[in-house]
């Protein structure tokens, strides 16, 4: 991707609202990166603070429950370059995304590098607005010229992050980047209890496509032009919701809806990506651990890194705004997250019964 | 662990063996990369069964692009999807992840810079992170790609990651005493490793031998032989086992030896059970002496200090 201008302050984030469709419309992407930190144990709160001090004397906010929770300041980065499209259009990109890191149970580290995409500027078109502009509004990418929402967020969620030589706008360099720069850091002693991919989870919220009567109605360009302040009158809903696991690694999810803060969508998505990553990790282990059990009654030992370390972090929907519960709501329902993790969590802890169940055989032998 | 495989000389079966040796680690369940380094003839993809990537990949999305900058990260290839070998498909049961990371098309040597090193060490970092063993196929000799992973593994990034070294070498004159100077001479790993900040007996001590292409003389190979070539061979390897002491990389630094296969040496191929059984191309001498390399790399005390 093509950065210009790194600017490198942590910056208040604009609570943006999305407008209704029709009103120039506005696209949010992001992606996700989740990993386990390259540590033998959990970190401890002013530890993982020290992670996601990402900048000297920059404020980390720390949350404690239900899990322990550390998120750094937004870091802004200018950006000027194409953004993708299905049709393979060229339109230039010019503005700042946001990124963030955070530190979840001490255990696992997560990146995300979010941008508001602003379609159908007819102002910025062909001219370029100063870098002070921008800067006023983080996390804003203004796009000149015609593209439309579904052409951009296709292209964005089905775009192979970090494969191709990189000519359009790549979220997934930015975040993956970011997740580096946590990883390295002097506090960790780079001897994780077992190796886990890292998963990488790419986002778009549109526009609804069949907005309520009267709400495009009450929005106009302004709202496109400067969203940074106020919240919106009417409460935010989801329209549709689509999940899909693309491969081993990679998640996209497309969110319909309106009036929807935009910083609760990016928390929902990180909070999702963290459950799929907790979720793809221990299916692995386990996967991997049945077809060598062998039934003995011995406790297969990879599971014991995943005993000790991710079984307490489940805490679905933990820090999501009430409007973006239907979200999760739904994937649960459709896609059964806890089943699945529940079903998984019951196996291992069955596998520990026979485990000390065997054990108590031998002793009494 | 971050694992280099290298040798002075070219033609030693240094990727051959290193690309066995992944598959029967990956195969024991662990998770495995192996990065072809050797920039000026990418050939994994060939010897791993790979088509997209016979002679490294082209379309500029390799390990070659993502040093000079141009990609993001660097194209891996999920083996299991890729290797055109029946036996291998689908992804056997209990396997680990193995994944290739291969170079490009018509890449070359190239001299470094700062911000090649620092992408060098980003990348060797988050490998070290999500797979338990990464194998890093250099070039033969002393070269640039040896440079820069001397560079990077002597950043505090790194120095907390585990790495070795396995230097290959045929069971000759000329080869024996010119992979103990790439160890241990003027210039070799531990000298420009230690210039570079690293510790340098730790590094000596994480630097280990393989014997590549051995002929025995107990085989049946050479079971034909008249009674005086089997004597001058029996006297040649006791000669050969003295000038290895010699030069400091005798037997308490080897960590394997893998007997002269024809199948290795023609066809430079993952040898699989069905080319010992079923083919019957394979020695089965080859497979064990694989296996038990594989078992070396992975196991702690193969690798503890003198």
């Amino acid at each position: 991707m093509a950065a210009q201008g790194e600017a490198q302050r942590a910056d208040e984030r604009g609570a943006g609202i999305i407008p209704a469709a029709g009103a120039g419309s506005c696209v949010l992407v992001g992606e996700v990166r989740t990993g386990l930190l390259a540590h033998s144990r959990a970190l401890t709160e002013p530890e993982a603070t020290g992670i996601v001090t990402l900048r000297p004397g920059s404020q980390v906010r720390v949350s404690a429950r239900p899990v322990p929770h550390c998120v750094s300041p937004d870091l802004t980065l200018g950006v000027h370059c194409p953004v993708p499209s299905a049709s393979g259009a060229r339109r230039d990109g010019l503005g700042t995304v946001l990124s963030r890191a955070s530190v979840t149970s001490g255990r696992l580290v997560q990146a995300s590098t979010h941008g508001r995409i602003v379609l159908g500027g007819a102002r910025s078109a062909g001219r370029r607005r100063p870098w002070a502009h921008h800067l006023a509004h983080p996390g804003m990418i203004e796009v000149g010229g015609r593209l439309s929402v579904d052409d951009l967020a296709d292209g964005f969620l089905s775009t192979e992050t970090g494969d191709g030589p990189g000519s359009t706008l790549d979220l997934g360099a930015v975040c993956g980047r970011l997740l580096d720069q946590a990883q390295e850091s002097p506090f960790l002693d780079q001897k994780p209890p077992f190796r886990a991919r890292r998963t990488r989870f790419r986002f778009a919220l549109l526009p609804c496509g069949h907005p309520a009567v009267g709400e495009s109605a009450s929005r106009s360009e302004s709202a496109v032009a400067d969203t940074t302040s106020g919240r919106s009158p009417v409460p935010g809903h989801v329209c549709r919701v689509g999940f899909v696991v693309a491969d081993e690694t990679v998640r996209t999810l497309r969110i319909h809806g309106s009036g929807l803060d935009l910083v609760s969508v990016v928390g929902l998505c990180e909070d999702l990506a963290l459950h799929d990553w907790l979720l793809t990790t221990v299916q692995y282990v386990v996967t991997g651990s049945r077809v060598r059990a062998g039934g003995g009654g011995r406790l297969p030992s990879q599971l014991k890194p995943v005993i000790d370390h991710l079984l307490h972090v489940w805490m679905p929907g933990a820090r999501i705004g009430e409007e973006l519960l239907p979200v999760w709501t739904g994937l649960e329902q459709r896609l059964g997250f806890s089943r699945q993790w529940e079903s998984l969590v019951g196996w291992i802890r069955d596998q520990l019964a026979l485990a000390l169940l065997a054990s108590l055989g031998d002793g009494a032998r | 662990m971050i694992l280099f495989a290298t040798s002075d000389k070219g033609g030693t079966g240094r990727s051959v063996t290193s690309c066995n040796v992944a598959l029967r680690c990956a195969l024991q369940g662990n998770d495995v990369c192996y990065l072809d380094f050797d920039f000026g003839s990418p050939t994994a993809g060939a010897i791993l069964h790979v088509d997209a990537a016979t002679r490294g990949l082209d379309g500029g999305r390799g390990l070659h692009s993502y040093l000079e900058g141009s990609v993001a990260a660097p194209a891996e290839l999920d083996l299991w999807r890729h290797i055109e070998r029946a036996e291998l498909r689908p992804r056997p049961a209990g396997a680990g992840r193995l994944v290739l990371l291969p170079g490009d098309e018509g890449g070359g040597e190239f001299p470094v810079d700062d911000e090649m090193t620092d992408r060098c060490q980003r990348l060797l970092r988050r490998l070290a992170e999500e797979f338990e063993l990464v194998i890093v196929d250099l070039s033969a000799g002393r070269s640039y790609a040896l440079q820069l992973v001397l560079e990077v593994t002597a950043r505090p990034a790194l120095r907390a990651v585990v790495t070795r070294w396995l230097v290959f070498h045929r069971w000759t004159r000329q080869h024996i005493v010119a992979a103990a100077g790439l160890a241990y001479g003027e210039h070799g790993i531990v000298d420009t490793g230690a210039a570079k900040g690293h510790h340098r007996d730790r590094l000596h001590d994480s630097v280990r031998f393989v014997r590549t292409a051995v002929p025995d003389p107990d085989s049946s190979q050479f079971a034909g032989l008249l009674p005086t070539q089997a004597a001058w061979l029996q006297e040649t390897d006791a000669e050969l086992q003295k000038l290895a002491a010699r030069q400091r990389i005798g037997r308490s630094v080897l960590l394997g030896s893998v007997p002269l296969d024809p199948v290795l040496q023609w066809r430079e191929q993952l040898i699989l059970d069905s080319d010992v059984w079923t083919l019957r191309i394979a020695n089965l001498e080859t497979s064990t002496a694989l296996d038990a390399l594989a078992k070396s790399v992975l196991d702690d005390e193969s690798w503890e200090g003198l």
